[in-house]
C-alpha cells in the first residue's frame, strides 16, 4: 500500500513534468502549409521559378497526394516535361528527366529540395522534425541547419532556398488548370 | 418428386437461358462499341505515292503564300504521372520567315518571342532575352513552332522520317525525329493539315516518356498586317 503510494506521486510527477515539454513540442512544430496552399486530396499546381547562379527556370508544377505519395510534374510553359517525381519523407526520386537535367547531381539536388518542400510538415521526415519554425517580419520561417530555408510570405508567396547549393524555388499557387 | 424435379430442371434452364441473354445483352454494345473504335481508327488511310506528292506540293505552296498567321490556340497536355491533364490557351503570331510571338493568357501568362536568332520571355514580371543559337533546347522549341505553324517540318528529311495520311475532314502527317537530340524528347510530332487551305489546324507531340500534348488553332488569320514592331526584341 506504501508502495503503490509512492508510486503513484511518482507517476504524477512525472506526468507533471511531461506535460509543458510535450505542449511546448506542439507549439514549435508549426506546420508550414494549409489546405488553401497545399491540399492532400486534389491536384495543387505552382508557378515556379528556379533560380542557379545566373540562370533561371520557369515552369508549373503539378503535384497531387496518391496513395500516401506525392507524385508531381515540372513541365516548362510549352508543356514540355522537366521531370516526374514521386515524393515520401523517406525518399524522393526524379523520374523521365530531361536529357540536359538527367546527372545524377542534379537529380539528387533537386529530389533533396522537392521533399524538403512537400514533406516539411511530415512528422516522419528527419529533416522536418530537426528544422526550426519561427516568424520573422510576417514571413513564416522553416529553417533547416541554415543549408535550407523555407519562407511562406504573406501574398501567398513560397520561397524555398537550397543555400548549400545556392539555388531559389520561388512558387505561386494557381488556379484551376482545367477549367470547366 | 418428379414434378419438384422437373421445376428445378426447368429452373435451371430457365437461368441458363437468363444467363445466356445477359451474356449477349453484355456482348452486343460490346461488340457495337468494338466496331465504332475500328471505324474511327480507320479515319485515316495511308496516302498514295501521288497524294503524298500533291499533298507536299500543295503544303509547300501554302507555306511560301503565308506571309503572316494569327490565330488563338488550345492546349491540351496530358500528364501520365497523375493521370491527368493541363489545359491552357492563347494567341500566336507568326510572320515569314522567323518571326513568331506565342502567348499563354489562360491560366497564366507567359510570352515567347522569336526574332530571328533572338528569344525573348516575360513570365510574369519577369523578362529574358536569350541567343536562340546558345540554348540548344529553345532552339528546338522554336523550330519545332515554326515548323508545326507552317508545316515546313514535314520537309526536314534529315531530321523527321514522314508518313502521309489521308482523312476525312484532314490530312494527317506523322513525324518521327531521326536525330538523338530529338528522339529523347519527341517520339512522335503529327500535325494535322486543314483540306481546304493546307495550314495546320492541329499538332499533336508526343514526349519520350509518354506524356501527349495537343495544340489546337483556332480563328486563324491568314496574311493580315503583321508590323515588325510586335516582334521587336528589347
Amino acid at each position: 500500500m506504501k508502495y503503490l503510494r509512492y508510486s503513484s506521486l511518482l507517476l504524477c510527477l512525472l506526468a507533471a513534468c511531461s506535460a509543458p515539454k510535450a505542449v511546448q513540442k506542439e507549439a514549435a512544430f508549426l506546420p508550414f502549409w494549409n489546405s488553401q496552399l497545399l491540399d492532400t486530396v486534389e491536384k495543387n499546381s505552382f508557378r515556379i521559378t528556379v533560380e542557379v547562379s545566373n540562370a533561371n527556370i520557369s515552369g508549373i508544377l503539378i503535384t497531387k497526394r496518391l496513395d500516401g505519395i506525392w507524385k508531381g510534374t515540372l513541365v516548362n510553359e510549352f508543356g514540355l516535361k522537366m521531370f516526374d517525381f514521386t515524393c515520401t519523407p523517406r525518399k524522393c526520386e526524379l523520374i523521365h528527366v530531361v536529357p540536359m537535367m538527367n546527372k545524377w547531381y542534379i537529380k539528387k539536388t533537386i529530389a533533396g529540395d522537392v521533399q524538403f518542400m512537400l514533406e516539411i510538415d511530415n512528422p516522419a521526415y528527419k529533416a522536418g522534425k530537426e528544422a526550426t519554425r519561427y516568424r520573422e517580419d510576417d514571413a513564416f520561417v522553416v529553417d533547416w541547419k541554415g543549408k535550407k530555408e523555407f519562407r511562406c510570405f504573406p501574398n501567398q508567396e513560397l520561397v524555398m532556398k537550397n543555400k548549400k547549393r545556392n539555388i531559389t524555388y520561388t512558387l505561386k499557387k494557381m488556379d484551376d488548370l482545367n477549367p470547366q | 418428386m418428379v414434378l419438384s424435379y422437373l421445376q428445378n430442371n426447368r429452373l435451371k434452364i430457365c437461368a441458363f437461358k437468363n444467363n445466356k441473354m445477359k451474356k449477349l445483352i453484355l456482348i452486343i454494345p460490346c461488340l457495337i462499341c468494338f466496331n465504332h473504335l475500328l471505324l474511327a481508327q480507320s479515319k485515316y488511310s495511308p496516302a498514295t505515292e501521288n497524294q503524298q506528292k500533291e499533298l507536299t506540293q500543295k503544303i509547300t505552296a501554302a507555306s511560301n503564300q503565308m506571309k503572316t498567321l494569327q490565330c488563338d490556340f488550345l492546349q491540351k497536355k496530358t500528364i501520365s504521372i497523375l493521370a491527368d491533364e493541363m489545359n491552357s490557351e492563347g494567341r500566336m503570331l507568326y510572320k515569314q520567315n522567323d518571326k513568331l510571338q506565342w502567348e499563354y493568357t489562360k491560366p497564366y501568362q507567359y510570352k515567347f518571342t522569336m526574332n530571328g536568332d533572338k528569344v525573348m520571355i516575360h513570365s510574369g514580371k519577369n523578362k529574358n532575352i536569350i541567343d536562340v543559337k546558345s540554348s540548344k533546347i529553345f532552339k528546338e522549341i522554336s523550330k519545332i513552332i515554326v515548323s508545326g505553324i507552317n508545316g515546313s517540318g514535314i520537309f526536314e528529311q534529315d531530321k523527321f522520317t514522314s508518313s502521309f495520311w489521308v482523312g476525312t475532314a484532314d490530312y494527317k502527317v506523322a513525324l518521327k525525329p531521326k536525330q538523338k537530340e530529338l528522339k529523347q524528347l519527341f517520339s512522335n510530332i503529327t500535325l494535322y493539315f486543314n483540306k481546304n487551305d493546307y495550314t495546320v489546324n492541329t499538332v499533336e507531340i508526343e514526349e519520350s516518356n509518354g506524356d501527349k500534348t495537343t495544340i489546337q488553332m483556332k480563328n486563324k488569320q491568314l496574311n493580315k498586317e503583321l508590323k515588325d514592331e510586335i516582334f521587336t526584341i528589347q
